[in-house]
């Protein structure tokens, strides 16, 4: 199930939802949400519920057991028990057929491919059970003794699918005692819409692009540049807006999540730009790998080392395929290039030049992102260079230069903090604070008729980053 | 002061927020949706049956995701709301692939270079099922964006390229000069049949070497909008529709196949029952027919022809019949290739057209045409 739908918003999940949860007693609504937040699952993938139910059971049942036999070397059997547990079943689901057919590829094998179907949402409850199994053993985490306290935190639906990655010590108090408020409702329904106009109205709408860049016979370096464009617009809008919905259902339930983008497109170097982007994988590989095997607090070889093995397991944690761990190597290159040579530079340089130079070598890394494979990547990347093309323009790519030309200024202006400065500024002065009364609601109400309405007519609508 | 306003503003927002999700909740809850979309031209999906079955294999929530958007009320007011936006707003040349200019529908067509190739084999092998003695000819319609000045045309001289590796022996006629944005209803796809006596229907009998009918008056039937109209979901003038009638189309002789029995049933040329239809332009030969028959008893001649045709040849088919004393008009989508030599028997002197649009080129995968003989 989809959140930018007319099942889960209007028939019926959403509204029956919360009429279920505000009207049930306090001490039933995580079994509220947790029902829910399954029947959410198994709507989309079915028995595969059961899957995500057995892995959330081996890092419970590992936790009690770390809690059990913590400071004897128990502890640490039952932490390496259970995320092998946990991580195997991602490593089957996930990765069984990139390994067989690199196998094959290698040794000249003809295994057949298992072909299992992934199971949306893996990735990131994977992630989620094993910062608790880990910070449970490092005694930053209490234990969860109730399984269905845990259960609710691992398939709490707002964040199950698509992130972000949510760590048990956030959620924690609140699984135990949390405050419910029309204030709060207000603003995790505001946070709600615009994730939802950003993902229905502009990612889909960037998307409309992609796929016809997709489907033409035009080789000309204009179109390569609006789909790439595009491609980050939608790429960023379709996951921002998805956590911004996240976020804003959570805070309707009384879950306080934490932000997972910061205007990314306003970077300055790339170091900068991974701050901003999906922060959540970002802060849980730099904790759960990249401090634990020494940080930057060891020799230059080992830094190096620490550094290629977070960006090889990042961009593979994104897609089980060898163009993803090169788009993760590149980014780690680019990040040695910037921690020991560049950083200086780059802070000298003026701000539209690093803006420029960060903003070209992503969209860059982007090209390898969504090529379904790496030749086609090449081609696409030197079609951008004005290598391999047949024009710089042709009658496809004017077209749609033409008519995508407000859609996509809206986005990459959506793209900056600039509307929610000017929105807050505006907001301080007497007359905005009274205007805004009004404007804010109309402006949530407007956006939600919008995408409805969009929703409607369109039947074309899948998250990007299902495939994780 | 400043927190007092930012709690109230947000539970106004929480009041909004309710009161739109709740009603519109409910307003579908009340709501009994149509079974037929008169705009869109197509049934709308039904609340699928809730089985064990179903639910376990995924195809009641599948189906249901489909139901949801399809049954919701206002449907169509809020694709209105849709386009709108979409074109005086962002100003975007299209709305979901339907381009207007000066109050006239068309769909952007792109060229599907693999659907045409397995097109092109397709008609080859149709080809080969004539017999040896036949005259055959191919033609592509090309499709009315192809005349709008604003918009990117399909490449018709790659797809001419394309289809002549596999039927490069048959006859082309380019059919490009022949037509213009006016021969086209502003707000369907089809050509408006009163307009092909003109300039096309004249063309395409001199390259098929036959002579045009003469003497054909039009007949007003009614106001009418196209399918373009519903899938642009803007207000736009309506069309007129017009059927030709004269000599050689009037005493016209015409039997549809009944595909349930199999006979040959008699019928009008001309259904003008349709036009009260969800598709007016069902009209001409009943609309959606497997093969359709036409004789002359009128004309002079013992030459014959086979349209292996699309819709485009639903209007166009009596005004050839004027002219050969048997039109056999066949529809891949809708008849078996292997009932062919049963029902399609011509005699010494025929000519068969290929006639498709490229709409039909890149959707020839549901031309019901069995394994390669």
């Amino acid at each position: 199930m989809l959140f930018s739908s007319i099942s889960f918003l209007y028939t019926y999940f959403l509204p029956a939802l919360l009429c279920v949860y505000f009207i049930a007693p306090k001490k039933w609504r995580n079994m509220v949400l947790l029902v829910a937040s399954l029947f959410f699952y198994f709507w989309g993938e079915r028995s595969y519920t059961l899957l995500m139910l057995a892995s959330a059971l081996s890092g419970w049942a590992g936790s009690l057991l770390i809690e059990r036999f913590r400071g004897r070397r128990g502890a640490k059997a039952a932490l390496i028990a259970s995320l092998c547990i946990c991580f195997g079943f991602l490593v089957v689901f996930k990765y069984t057929d990139f390994f067989v057919s690199s196998l094959n590829s290698l040794m000249r094998l003809d295994w057949a491919l298992p072909r299992l179907l992934l199971p949306i949402g893996i990735s990131f409850y994977t992630f989620q059970i094993a910062s608790y199994i880990i910070d449970v053993y490092r005694g930053q985490a209490s234990v969860q003794r109730n399984f269905f306290t845990f259960f609710t935190y691992v398939a709490l639906f707002p964040q199950l699918i698509a992130g972000p990655i949510v760590r048990y010590t956030t959620v924690d108090q609140e699984l135990r005692e949390r405050r419910h408020s029309l204030d709060g409702f207000g603003t995790g329904a505001r946070r709600f819409v615009i994730g939802l106009a950003k993902k229905v109205l502009i990612a889909n709408t960037m998307y409309e692009l992609c796929k016809a860049f997709y489907d033409t016979t035009e080789n000309s370096v204009l179109y390569a540049w609006l789909y790439i464009a595009s491609y980050a617009l939608h790429l960023y809008f379709d996951f921002s807006g998805y956590s911004d919905m996240a976020i804003g259902l959570g805070r309707i339930f009384g879950f306080h999540f934490l932000e997972n983008f910061e205007y990314p497109y306003i970077s300055r170097s790339v170091t900068e730009f991974w701050r901003r982007w999906h922060i959540s994988l970002g802060t849980w590989f730099r904790d759960y790998v990249y401090i634990p095997m020494g940080g930057n607090r060891v020799s230059r070889v080992r830094h190096v080392l620490n550094i290629l093995v977070v960006w090889l397991l990042t961009g593979f944690w994104h897609g089980a395929g060898w163009s993803f761990i090169l788009w993760g190597l590149y980014f780690a290159l680019l990040l040695m290039l910037e921690k020991f040579v560049l950083i200086r530079v780059l802070k000298r340089l003026p701000r539209v030049v690093s803006h420029a130079y960060t903003l070209l070598v992503v969209l860059f890394s982007f090209v390898l992102f969504d090529a379904p494979s790496l030749a086609m990547a090449a081609d696409r990347a030197g079609r951008l260079l004005g290598i391999g093309a047949d024009s710089f323009a042709g009658q496809w790519s004017l077209y749609y230069a033409r008519s995508f030309a407000i859609p996509m200024l809206i986005a990459i202006i959506a793209a900056t903090p600039l509307p929610k400065r000017l929105w807050e500024r505006w907001k301080r002065t007497r007359s905005g604070s009274s205007a805004l009364l009004l404007l804010e609601p109309l402006s949530v109400a407007v956006l939600l008729v919008l995408v409805t309405a969009y929703l409607i007519d369109g039947s074309f609508n899948p998250f990007i980053y299902f495939r994780f | 002061m400043e927190d007092k306003t930012q709690t109230l503003r947000h539970r106004l927002t929480a009041a909004v927020f309710i009161l739109l999700l709740g009603g519109l909740t409910l307003a579908n809850l009340l709501y009994t949706p149509p079974e037929i979309s008169q705009s869109e031209r197509r049934r709308l999906r039904t609340r699928p049956d809730l089985t064990v079955s179903a639910v376990l294999d995924g195809q009641y929530m599948t189906d249901f995701e489909k139901y949801a958007p399809d049954s919701f009320v206002l449907r169509d007011g809020f694709r209105t709301v849709k386009a709108f936006i979409s074109r005086y707003v962002l100003q975007k040349l299209d709305n979901s692939g339907i381009v207007i200019q000066n109050d006239s529908a068309a769909k952007l067509e792109t060229l599907d270079e693999d659907a045409a190739k397995r097109a092109a084999d397709r008609l080859s092998r149709l080809a080969s099922r004539m017999p040896e003695h036949a005259r055959l000819y191919y033609a592509v319609i090309p499709d009315k964006s192809y005349y709008m000045d604003a918009f990117p045309k399909a490449d018709y001289d790659h797809l001419a390229q394309i289809l002549n590796v596999s039927v490069g022996d048959m006859t082309t006629i380019d059919l490009k000069p022949a037509l213009t944005e006016s021969d086209y209803y502003r707000t369907d796809l089809h050509w408006d049949q009163s307009r092909l006596t003109e300039r096309f229907l004249p063309y395409l009998c001199q390259s098929l070497g036959i002579t045009p009918p003469s003497g054909l008056r039009a007949e007003v039937l009614g106001d009418f909008q196209g399918a373009y109209a519903g899938q642009a979901a803007l207000p736009l003038p309506q069309d007129s529709l017009s059927i030709l009638r004269g000599q050689g189309i009037d005493n016209l002789v015409t039997r549809y196949l009944d595909p349930n029995t199999g006979a040959m049933v008699d019928g009008p040329v001309y259904d003008t029952d349709k036009l009260a239809s969800i598709d007016p332009y069902d009209v001409f030969l009943r609309g959606a027919q497997g093969l359709v028959v036409l004789d002359n008893p009128d004309v002079d001649t013992d030459r014959e022809l086979v349209l292996f045709r699309d819709s485009f040849g639903s209007s166009l088919a009596p005004l050839l019949a004027a002219s050969y004393r048997r039109v056999t008009v066949v529809d891949m989508r809708y008849f078996v290739d292997t009932a062919l030599e049963a029902y399609v028997q011509p005699g010494e002197n025929v000519d068969v057209l290929f006639l498709y649009g490229l709409q039909s080129l890149n959707n020839s995968d549901i031309w019901r045409i069995t394994a390669r003989r």
